[in-house]
């Protein structure tokens, strides 16, 4: 019963600040924004267009008319007309984030696995050798731009020792599977298609790589001090008395306890691996969200980037709101009030 | 021959950030079995550090000069972690005082129990079976006077009181069936209604189970209504040890009358005094003397002149020039 | 005082390496800087690179794309250009964003959050729930949208990031203040009828800047990192400016064949935020110790 409660609280909470986010955005688009129809209408349109997509997306009305014009559109997912792509947005988006989340799916099991264990073995080597390492480590690999670690592993593996494709998510030369979820990966597997399905991996690992070791470092760092605080807890040292053994004791109570604030910083690590990939993409011509990003960037596609970046900070809020869910989950003492 | 656990001269110092302190001074005793020793002392005397350095919990700053604590004819001292290891829970079991901090707030309380018993299995080398194990951590439970146990063993910790999860422990003490139980200040944490409670639960379970205990108490009364013998702790000496009620009755050590004359205490602080420490030079204790003189009523001359030996007086050791001039 | 956090600083390696980076960082582009803006002034562009190997702006074709040498200790790029000198001439820009950044940052986080922690219950519940909706926003898309709305300049992109980096002063500097609040001469003051503003200018700020300030000081390497992917997108100083991350963008077509046009600007950022954080790392040993 403690456990739906809280669930519903989160969930109340995370509405709020989908709302306000939303609302943000439309502030800083259309409020803002100095000539907000120009820049919707792109670089290139003509004083015609302009004019058309004044009344379109009712620029020259009241404030509150446009906000609620707004929010109508964005919860229904109906971004506008790409002036680059001359397409609508929500397909441009539909098309190329499921890319982006395979990608960062991919980068965030590979961020925490690297993390949880770096951060282990730091602590149980606290103050000698294998701890300094390991937090050097952290330090370089969070200090260095994505696009220098995208740089060096694409020169390292792809073009040097020609282990892996340098760039793209497959094998230009295979066709597409049909698309039955969107995620490319996963459709090739539906639809049997294992040249491809192989391929599409090989292109995850290098921009999967370069996002990980970019983010492990927040994992890192909490695991180690979770577990350092775990591992002096006179639970532990019950269960050493109890005769468990030191091994028992430390990887499997102290370990169980510590995992509890890396769930926190997962969400933390999705928005930080969203971020990179953006510049990780572009690097390595993977076609997703930060790829599109880049080109509307480049061209002046205003209506795509903002379309984007709702997309992008709803999907960071509910992966904050799952999260805050999976931490009710594991710990019991979380849902008793707030 | 037949003691269960003959400790001999132990000395034991924690090293910190502002020195090195000594906090058990040569302390022996012995303990039979089904024997409950009560080792009464306040915040500062040792008594703590002499229950983890039996129990062989000391933490890394914590040094051990000298002596030896011989556990079924093998001095503990001596053995690896490995060995030591092997005498965890079903050879010595150690009770907290904090239960909310004892136990694993991820886990059920029932899960925790099993844990236990598949640490018994395994020593005694018989088949664990989860569903047997589950059932037995419910009888245990039972056994402890836990009202509705099946219900209680699904519980986590935080969901019980503190009355009930030292229950738990107590429990988890029935499942691994130690020879020797030290319990440090176990029912000090709890309201006092609770307290008499587990005390009795104790009493019973030592007394069916035929468990030596050391119980470890700032609190004169609760020492003598649970054990045989008592030995009064004071900066890291045993100033007085023998049978319970004649000590209780009958105190000789100066230390040992004060304890008494402040024990009708009616709330749980009452029975404590200020908090002795080496490290403060208020005290006036330079090492060389006996240690109670700068608090002692009785203190003369001769307390100076060195620190007193432990004298046979009776049914007791004492250890007081005001019995017999003899120093180390 | 100051000597003290010196010497502790200087005691330890971690911190040494990272005092020593900063200071060539900030030194250099002081004096760089200073170079630069005095020749805009007399309208000598010249004596920007007085200091430097080459002049960072003059191209030559025959020289192009020259890897590292002890003549040009970076290569050279497309037109022919010291990567190096281009890196020295590009510091200051980077160095200045970062500083007018992190105090733009720890300006409006403290307005936001020393207010919340202070008086509590609806400011503290406003407050926060601005700042939280903020923080919803991964940090580089919010950066990015506010400058293609506003203006793809240098100083739109400092705005940017102030945007973005408030928020967690915001957050830091209300947890600070709900340590001092229970403090007894915080009663003292009120008692003497101080009134909240001087209260909080005279103790709160004071307290909160301790911690702040290894913060603010890793935070300094934190901005150059993002202000180098602004600009590597194309948001930052246009060319021929030189700019680290611009550079690494122009580089991009010509990796990895010559390799050095990309990766060597990519390097001396990381070795700025690596000295940064070291050198708050060390600022936050120093001021723990201090309590």
């Amino acid at each position: 019963m403690g456990f739906v409660s809280y669930a519903i609280r989160r969930a109340v909470s995370s509405v709020i600040i989908i709302i306000g986010a939303v609302v943000l955005t439309f502030i800083l688009t259309h409020v803002v924004a100095p000539h907000p129809a120009s820049i919707w209408a792109g670089p290139h349109a003509s004083k015609a267009v302009v004019e058309a997509i004044t009344y379109e997306y009712h620029l020259n009305q009241p404030v509150l008319v446009q906000l609620y014009y707004y929010l109508i559109d964005t919860f229904s997912f109906n971004f506008g007309v790409s002036p680059f792509f001359k397409q609508p947005v929500s397909s441009l988006i539909a098309t190329y984030f499921p890319r982006t989340i395979e990608l960062v799916v991919v980068a965030m099991i590979l961020t925490v696995l690297i993390g949880v264990y770096t951060g282990a073995f730091a602590a149980a080597h606290q103050e000698r050798a294998g701890d300094y390492s390991v937090r050097a480590l952290y330090l370089i690999s969070w200090s260095m731009p994505p696009y220098l670690v995208a740089l060096l592993l694409q020169f390292a593996l792809a073009y040097h020792l020609k282990l892996l494709p340098p760039s793209q998510l497959a094998n230009p030369a295979l066709s597409v599977p049909k698309r039955v979820t969107g995620f490319p990966t996963l459709d090739a597997l539906i639809d049997g298609d294992y040249a491809f399905f192989y391929s599409s991996l090989r292109h995850l690992v290098l921009p999967a790589f370069t996002l990980a070791f970019i983010s492990f470092g927040i994992v890192t760092r909490i695991m180690r001090s979770s577990m350092l605080e775990a591992m002096s807890a006179e639970y532990v040292r019950t269960a050493i008395m109890k005769g468990v053994g030191r091994r028992r004791a430390i990887y499997v109570h102290a370990f169980k306890n510590s995992l509890i604030p890396v769930v926190t910083v997962i969400a933390l690590t999705f928005s930080y691996l969203i971020a990179g990939s953006v510049v990780v993409e572009e690097v390595f011509s993977y076609e997703g969200m930060g790829y599109l990003i880049t080109q509307a960037l480049f061209n002046y596609d205003y209506p795509t980037l903002v379309g984007s970046t709702i997309v992008i900070t709803l999907s960071v809020i509910l992966i904050n709101f799952a999260s805050d869910l999976v931490y009710g989950a594991i710990d019991p003492r979380v849902r008793v009030g707030e | 021959m037949g003691e269960l656990l003959i400790v001999r001269e132990l000395s034991v110092g924690y090293r910190s950030s502002d020195g090195y302190s000594r906090v058990l001074r040569r302390v022996s005793f012995s303990l039979s079995e089904g024997e409950v020793l009560g080792v009464v002392g306040e915040s500062g005397s040792g008594k703590t550090t002499l229950a983890l350095a039996v129990a062989r919990l000391l933490p890394p700053y914590a040094r051990v000069e000298g002596g030896s604590i011989v556990f079924n004819g093998v001095d503990l001292l001596s053995l690896s972690e490995r060995e030591v290891d092997e005498l965890r829970g079903t050879g010595i079991f150690m009770v907290f005082q904090d239960p909310f901090m004892s136990l694993n707030p991820l886990m059920k309380v029932g899960s925790q129990l099993v844990e236990a018993i598949r640490v018994r299995c395994r020593r005694q080398k018989t088949a664990f079976r989860r569903e047997d194990a589950e059932r037995e951590a419910v009888e245990h439970l039972r056994r402890v006077r836990i009202t509705d146990p099946e219900d209680v063993a699904k519980r986590f910790p935080h969901q019980l009181s503190g009355g009930q999860n030292q229950r738990v422990m107590i429990a988890m003490a029935l499942a691994e069936r130690p020879r020797l139980i030290i319990a440090d200040e176990p029912t000090t944490a709890l309201d006092v209604t609770t307290q008499a409670q587990v005390l009795s639960l104790f009493r019973e379970i030592v007394d069916q189970e035929g468990m030596a205990m050391i119980f470890i108490t700032h609190d004169l009364a609760v020492a003598s209504s649970i054990s045989h013998r008592i030995a009064v702790l004071y900066a890291g000496y045993i100033e007085e040890i023998g049978p319970a009620k004649s000590v209780l009755q009958d105190p000789k050590h100066p230390y040992t009358v004060s304890l008494i004359k402040s024990v009708p205490a009616k709330s749980k602080d009452e029975g404590k005094l200020e908090v002795y420490s080496e490290r403060n030079p208020k005290d006036g204790w330079s090492g060389e003397f006996c240690a109670y003189a700068p608090r002692c009523a009785y203190v003369h001359n001769a307390c100076v002149r060195g620190v007193p030996v432990l004298i046979q007086l009776e049914d007791r050791l004492v250890r007081c020039v005001n019995y017999g001039e003899r120093y180390e | 005082m100051f000597g003290r956090a010196v010497r502790f600083l200087v005691s330890r390696p971690a911190s040494l390496l990272g005092l020593i980076i900063v200071c060539v960082f900030y030194g250099w582009s002081l004096v760089e800087g200073l170079l630069q803006f005095a020749g805009i002034l007399l309208g000598d562009r010249a004596l920007g690179w007085v200091l430097l190997p080459y002049d960072p702006f003059k191209t030559n074709f025959s020289k192009a794309l020259l890897p590292p040498s002890p003549r040009h200790l970076m290569g050279t790029d497309d037109l022919g250009r010291d990567i190096f000198s281009r890196v020295l001439y590009a510091a200051p820009v980077d160095a200045a964003i970062s500083v007018i950044v992190v105090l733009g940052g720890l300006f409006v986080g403290n307005l936001v959050g020393l207010p919340a922690g202070y008086f509590g219950r609806g400011v503290d519940e406003v407050n926060m729930r601005l700042t939280d909706l903020f923080l919803a926003f991964p940090a580089l898309i919010l950066a990015l949208v506010i400058e293609a709305t506003l203006g793809r300049q240098v100083v739109y992109a400092i705005i940017a990031l102030i945007v973005v980096w408030w928020p967690s002063y915001a957050r830091l500097s209300r947890a600070e203040a709900l340590k001092v609040k229970p403090r007894k001469y915080v009663d003292a003051a009120l008692l003497s009828g101080l009134s909240d503003f001087q209260i909080i200018r005279k103790h709160f700020i004071r307290a909160s800047l301790n911690t702040l300030v290894s913060y603010a000081t890793i935070d300094l390497g934190n901005v150059v990192l993002v202000y180098s992917i602004l600009s590597f997108l194309g948001l930052g100083a246009q060319p021929p400016a030189p700019e680290w991350g611009t550079m690494v963008a122009s580089g991009l077509e010509y990796f990895p064949q010559w390799w050095w046009y990309s990766i060597f600007p990519g390097l001396v950022i990381t070795v700025v935020v690596v000295g940064s954080a070291l050198l708050g790392d060390g600022l936050r040993d120093l001021l723990a110790g201090e309590r």
